[in-house]
């Protein structure tokens, strides 16, 4: 009796720390503040979807008494758009897919580290272009897209029982821009990212 | 489909909104489309004089803006319109193009795509004066003896420019020679400046190999700095770089990195002093007295070989390698000068 009684708890508490976990299978939504040379500003948005989580629950018995709580791994793929705007000399849009291991541990503090591809397109003001015989002539919305490798890692917390902003997240992004001049260019972006659901996740 | 449309207005009106156009003070930034780079021209100060300095920057792996610091430049954004160009490479030129177009000779064609551009967008009757500074030396140096370039500007202004590498490392070792023991007799950082001596004395100067050259261009900076230390030559202005202008300096540093390590060679082994005598567009010469960089022999020799009618060479006497920042009110008066009779 003792033993089932056990596993009933054990399998109750499950379910509610599983409810605890962010979502998985679902689509969410997330907005953020890029910067790019410290106060370029950027502005990023995309969806994520939970592909896979594991969660592990852990017990932990101190002075007699026994606490358990969960430790959530996932795995979360995302795509974003972002735009990085200096006034009168460029604008980017980075477009990124990128797939992501994400932790939570029991104080709901979240890291992450993820990877995927991105394309960036540079808009340029008053390009003119020059011919062989030295006339220029203006191009409108001229720019450079380069393909790029991305890899970010951050932390950040999830909210448990918000209904609006259920987690922030803080990422340093590496861009990787391929062909750029006659080499590569490593394009680190500073992000701050607010994680939004369609119902609060308790 | 209406979401692109949209998309692109948004980006349009972010783009060109900020534009400002009022001649007489210039914030505007033109992009140089040339044989697959995209290169900024940072066009700032008074373009109401119809006069505009096409500033040629150091390197190679600097950029335009580094040189948009001190009174020098606060003053000739007064009179004129400066254009702080970022080159091939450098700065946050971007574009897609092979080692193969990153030469001397394309760098000079940028920069006669440069002046069609800056005519293009402030009309064919304003009067423009290249001046180079450096490694931009030689990139306006290879520009002026190309063809028929010259007639596309009404004066070159080569300040401290290293036209001739080759040349510039063998009057360089003679003047760390005369100037280190002159600072010795004088009694100015014995220890350092007989270290420099020993150094200077070790060179094969028939046989500067290109590393001999790099270790010339370094002790060229610490010897400027004895001598600053010591009062020979005034403190430089220079200028904090500012995080929010449009230049990222992870990028311009990455990128003036690699293209420096493309150009290497070939700049390494370019000398130009004889082919300046096809000049005869008005010249100006600026160098700076204790040059260790680029000395004031190379000034000379140019000074000596170009054909023009109204020709100068001016020593800034308590100079370095950047007179604009040891000396900029003479630098200035020196330049308006020039354009005036011009």
């Amino acid at each position: 009796m003792k033993k089932l009684t056990l596993f009933l708890v054990l399998c109750l508490w499950s379910l509610g720390t599983m409810a605890q976990t962010p979502p998985s299978r679902q689509l969410s939504w997330h907005v953020s503040y890029i910067a790019n040379n410290a106060l370029y500003p950027g502005i990023n948005g995309g969806i994520e979807y939970g592909l896979f989580d594991k969660i592990n629950l852990v017990t932990r018995s101190r002075k007699g008494t026994s606490r358990q709580f969960t430790k959530v791994h996932q795995l979360v793929a995302a795509a974003n758009l972002g735009l990085v705007w200096h006034p009168r000399t460029s604008t980017t849009l980075i477009n990124a897919y990128t797939i992501e291991y994400r932790k939570t541990t029991k104080r709901r503090m979240q890291f992450q580290l993820g990877t995927g591809p991105a394309y960036m397109r540079s808009f340029l003001p008053n390009v003119y272009e020059v011919a062989e015989d030295g006339t220029a002539e203006k191009r409108f919305l001229a720019g450079r897209g380069y393909f790029a490798h991305q890899v970010f890692i951050g932390f950040g917390r999830y909210r448990k029982g918000a209904r609006s902003l259920q987690w922030w997240h803080v990422r340093l992004v590496e861009n990787t821009l391929f062909d750029y001049n006659n080499s590569i260019l490593p394009y680190p972006v500073l992000e701050l990212r607010l994680g939004f659901h369609k119902k609060p996740i308790e | 489909m209406m979401k692109h449309i949209v998309l692109t207005a948004v980006i349009g009106l972010l783009m060109f909104s900020c534009q400002r156009t009022d001649l007489g003070n210039l914030e505007e930034t033109l992009y140089v489309r040339n044989n697959g780079a995209d290169m900024p021209a940072y066009v700032r100060g008074n373009g109401s004089s119809n006069t505009f300095i096409l500033m040629v920057h150091g390197g190679p792996g600097g950029n335009g803006l580094e040189y948009r610091a001190g009174t020098y430049a606060e003053q000739l954004e007064e009179q004129y319109a400066m254009v702080y160009w970022d080159q091939r490479g450098q700065g946050m030129s971007q574009g897609k193009y092979a080692d193969t177009e990153v030469t001397v000779a394309q760098m000079a064609d940028d920069l006669r795509a440069l002046i069609g551009v800056v005519k293009a967008h402030y009309g064919e009757d304003i009067r423009i004066f290249v001046l180079g500074h450096s490694w931009g030396g030689m990139l306006t140096a290879k520009f002026m003896v190309t063809g028929n370039n010259q007639n596309l500007i009404d004066g070159w202004i080569e300040s401290n420019g290293a036209h001739d590498i080759p040349k510039l490392n063998r009057a360089a070792i003679k003047l760390f020679l005369e100037v280190g023991q002159s600072q010795v007799d004088a009694g100015n950082s014995v220890a350092d400046w007989q270290a420099i001596l020993t150094w200077a004395e070790a060179i094969d100067t028939n046989n500067i190999s290109t590393e001999e050259g790099g270790e010339i261009n370094e002790k060229g900076f610490e010897a400027e700095k004895l001598l600053t230390d010591d009062g020979v030559i005034l403190e430089g202005e220079g200028g904090a770089f500012s995080l929010l202008g449009p230049t990222n300096p992870l990028t311009s540093f990455l990128s003036g990195n690699y293209t420096s390590q493309t150009i290497e060679a070939e700049v390494e082994s370019t000398s130009l002093t004889a082919e300046l005598s096809v000049i005869t567009v008005p010249c100006l010469f600026l160098w700076g007295q204790y040059d260790f960089v680029v000395p004031p022999r190379l000034g000379i020799d140019a000074f000596e070989q170009v054909q023009a009618q109204d020709k100068e060479l001016i020593i800034f006497e308590r100079s370095g390698h950047s007179p604009m920042d040891n000396e900029p009110d003479a630098y200035v008066s020196a330049i308006e000068a020039f354009i005036g009779r011009n």
